[in-house]
């Protein structure tokens, strides 16, 4: 039976200039208890598409029907019927509570409802118990993960006991395990009835969902089953959308003489395919470059938040390093580990308490130049655009240079390297102000502002974080080309180890402030399951192959797909 | 700087956080508003009393106590001086004249009664927020100016704006953090310089503060549409304020307290006694 349906739908956004059509008569039937995977670039429409599925906004032709009721009604009671009926939870979890104790902010919506209080205390126990985080009520929201965080606002909305529960991009600022969470949460309320719509630029979301519809431009590109989706390998990127890397994989089966299989999306079954073929031996493993002039040297370092007081915290201990000039190295851990503290000792925010630190020629233990160090070491943090600030691109880039006391005449050409730098045109957006810029854009904007001080390190935190799937590769071969020509030396901490394998000559594991390993990613990822305690998951072409070595294949751990597939041409060839 | 979020709470869970905040409030605005009454310093005995036995039963340390007087510490010493000089006696009754400027037993003492009742008026509020958390303070609050309801006093709307704020404050002190370490790290000098170059180096902070602000803002009105905020002119309550036994013995404490504040105003000249007592001395 269709719970939602949306009947030719168009909706235009008011802007200044001439309306911007966000979606396009889009038709669409959700049945009840489906889980339905929402996909799309940024900008075809997906977010529009969530808010006018509960109300929030109605369209400007068409018309949308929840369980009967049309939203276009200006009824207070059929407006607030589809409310409590279809739920929505938005991108950033910290935006969406609104009482500083977590079972308070539960009882919102059944509060605005006039819920009995017996009946409230029972829907909050039970909301928070569907989410796990029934022994985190009385707690505040500060110290929690993002996916925790984000399972107390979906919390808040089950509280209203909805049929649907919309998911606008709510994965899209989550790490790793949390989007895992977030995902497991949802996947155990549908199989209890609940209708679930995750929208998302994730393609790897709709692995086990019932259902998966592609919004391109304002229009509905593809309906179907994830399978179907996966197997049309080009269709799915012209949506600018990226194949799992299991599905990209067992594309290629067909071109080795194997069989395609029936869910693209199972590995083991792509494994014992693989499995079929006669085992390969390959003795020369690709040889990694070598380094040798340091420029970051870390003996023993060890910090402490607020010491000797209550709220005393070891966020560093005993961590010892170095980095040659040259190398682009992932800094890895969970939140908490201890990366953003290392990171900001780097470049001095952080005064060292303990050991020893040398940064290019500069000893933090002798008086160290502050200002000349945070010149020579660039600091990207999370969410760059954030820190935009001024009226113009140009002004904004220039801040850096203009702090560094660089001469007027310099400035302007600092600005435009680093303007084309990040793949901008300088003539074109010098002069707009960076607040009108799209978001991939503001992100790189942000980015030349760092690379404008020409520094001789760069540390990234995260640059990808938010972005989606085109702009988060558009990034990544910026950072690496930066890599190989203007600033040799890059650390980036990354909670994806997709990433990690493909970009980075070396991995620093840090847990708990302690440095765990410090490896390549082809010996951490050789690690295999050691790596899963760590809340980190060893990247698909190095998991399998892996798992053919365990079955006598002499082959080097893969760490991308296009190298596992490089080595299974080989056996072909053989 | 992330402590201020949460005021001064001092989570003790003694008996005295388990009163009820409206009457917490409420007795905290008996106890200003007869300080104001209070110019004895058999009085003022009385209200150290109260401070004292209370700041002991809230399991509070005294040490946190004497922290937040320091805050108006600059405002006591400047009092206590104005009072001392420019207390008006007749010239021969002053120990020590000049100009317009004198010294005298009734000034000192007077401007001890003066620095007393501001510290007094520091300690006690402290005491509330030590052991009662913001958003009790909110639901207190609601409650009672709920009777504002009958004219139409948007007292919901006033309350779930406090909630709001409360949970805010920490999120966006986070955010000030850490876009002063990004802007650092580009080369911004905020902690240095002239006044004036230090307001003009805290734009880059200010301005990216607010945007942040403003694009949370929009996601939170969503939010609370899409949580139905306004659905019903009846609404329910999730917590419920009721008032118990704890809450009578601390009325009653209260009022002995109350009762024998007033008498030593009404009936008793202590004052006077120490007054000859000194004067007798010197």
């Amino acid at each position: 039976m269709p719970c939602i349906t949306l009947d030719n739908v168009c909706y235009q956004y008011k802007t200044d200039d001439r309306p911007k059509v966000a979606l396009d008569h889009a038709s669409l039937s959700i049945d009840e208890g489906q889980f339905v995977v929402l996909l799309g670039s940024n900008g075809s429409g997906k977010s529009t598409l969530a808010k006018l599925l509960n109300g929030l906004l109605t369209p400007t032709s068409g018309k949308v029907t929840v369980y009967g009721d049309d939203t276009s009604v200006d009824e207070d009671e059929v407006i607030y019927r589809i409310r409590s009926t279809v739920g929505i939870v938005f991108q950033n979890p910290d935006n969406q509570m609104v009482a500083s104790i977590i079972e308070d902010d539960i009882a919102f919506g059944p509060e605005n409802l006039g819920v009995p209080r017996d009946e409230m205390k029972e829907r909050v126990k039970w909301a928070l118990e569907s989410v796990g985080m029934w022994e985190y009520r009385t707690h505040t929201p500060e110290r929690l993960s993002g996916g925790q965080k984000q399972r107390i606002a979906i919390a808040g909305i089950l509280a209203m006991r909805p049929k649907v529960l919309v998911l606008d991009e709510s994965t899209a600022m989550l790490d790793p395990r949390g989007r895992k969470e977030v995902l497991k949460v949802l996947h155990d309320l549908n199989r209890e009835g609940l209708t679930v719509i995750l929208i998302t630029h994730h393609m790897d979301e709709c692995i086990g969902a019932d259902r998966a519809v592609v919004l391109e431009r304002g229009k509905v590109a593809f309906d179907g089953t994830p399978t179907q989706l996966f197997s049309q390998e080009h269709n799915a990127s012209s949506y600018g959308l990226e194949l799992p890397e299991v599905a990209r994989l067992a594309l290629h089966l067909p071109s080795l003489g194997l069989p395609a299989l029936s869910d693209p999306c199972d590995e083991e079954g792509l494994v014992e395919s693989l499995l079929t073929l006669p085992p390969l031996s390959l003795k020369s493993a690709p040889k990694e470059s070598t380094f040798d002039e340091t420029v970051i040297d870390i003996g023993h370092l060890g910090y402490t938040y607020s010491p000797k007081t209550p709220y005393q915290h070891t966020a560093l201990s005993d961590v010892t390093a170095t980095i040659p000039k040259g190398q682009l190295v992932a800094v890895v851990g969970q939140t908490g580990s201890g990366k953003s503290t290392l990171m900001q000792h780097l470049n001095g925010l952080i005064k060292k308490q303990s050991g020893t630190l040398k940064v290019l020629d500069i000893d933090l233990d002798r008086r160290p130049n502050y200002k000349k160090l945070r010149f020579a070491v660039g600091m990207v943090f999370q969410y760059p655009e954030y820190q935009l600030f001024d009226e113009t691109v140009a002004k904004d880039v220039a801040f850096g240079p203009c702090n560094a006391k660089v001469p007027k005449e310099e400035i302007d050409g600092l600005v435009r390297d680093a303007l084309t730098n990040v793949g901008l045109n300088y003539d074109e957006v010098k002069d707009r102000s960076p607040f009108e810029l799209s978001g991939g854009q503001k992100r790189r904007v942000a980015l030349a502002g760092v690379l404008a001080m020409r520094p001789e390190i760069l540390i990234l935190d995260e640059p990808t974080a938010g972005l989606d799937p085109m702009g988060k590769q558009a990034i990544l071969r910026l950072v690496d080309e930066w890599h190989r020509t203007v600033c040799p030396t890059v650390l980036m901490v990354s909670h994806d180890m997709e990433t990690v394998a493909r970009y980075a000559d070396r991995a620093l594991v840090l847990s708990g402030g302690k440095l765990l390993y410090d490896l390549t990613p082809r010996e951490l990822f050789a690690k295999g399951e050691e790596l899963d305690e760590l809340g980190l998951e060893v990247p698909l072409a190095a998991r399998i192959s892996l798992r053919l070595q365990q079955h006598g294949w002499d082959i080097p751990v893969a760490l991308t797909v296009e190298e596992l597939l490089g080595y299974l041409e080989e056996v072909r060839h053989a | 700087m992330r402590n201020i979020a949460f005021g001064q709470y001092y989570p003790s869970g003694s008996w005295v956080h388990k009163l009820d905040p409206r009457l917490k409030i409420l007795l905290m605005l008996f106890f200003v508003v007869l300080i104001f009454f209070v110019n004895t310093f058999v009085g003022y005995a009385f209200y150290f009393c109260l401070i004292v036995v209370s700041t002991i039963l809230a399991k509070v340390p005294f040490r946190s106590l004497l922290r937040s007087v320091k805050g108006v510490l600059f405002l006591v010493i400047f009092i206590t001086i104005i009072n001392v000089f420019f207390y008006a006696v007749p010239e021969e009754q002053a120990l020590w004249h000049w100009w317009i400027l004198s010294v005298s037993v009734e000034g000192l003492l007077h401007a001890a009664k003066m620095a007393l009742r501001i510290i007094l008026l520091v300690m006690g509020p402290a005491l509330l927020t030590f052991s009662t958390t913001p958003m009790e303070l909110t639901d207190a609050l609601e409650s009672l100016l709920s009777p504002l309801k009958l004219i139409k006093f948007p007292v919901r709307d006033l309350a779930v704006i406090m909630s709001i704020a409360l949970r805010m404050i920490p999120t966006l002190m986070e955010e000030t953090d850490r876009i002063m370490l990004a802007q650092k790290a580009r080369g911004a000098d905020l902690d240095t310089g002239r006044l004036f170059n230090r307001v003009k180096a805290l734009v880059p902070v200010l301005i990216p503060l607010f945007v942040s602000a403003f694009r949370r803002a929009e996601e939170l009105a969503l939010a609370l549409d899409s949580r139905c905020y306004n659905a019903t002119p009846n609404r329910t309550r999730y917590r419920v304020l009721r008032p118990t036994w704890r809450d009578l013995v601390a009325l009653l404490l209260f009022g002995a307290f109350a009762a024998g504040t007033i008498l030593s105003i009404v009936t008793f000249d202590f004052d006077a006694m120490i007054y000859e007592g000194i004067k007798g001395l010197l």
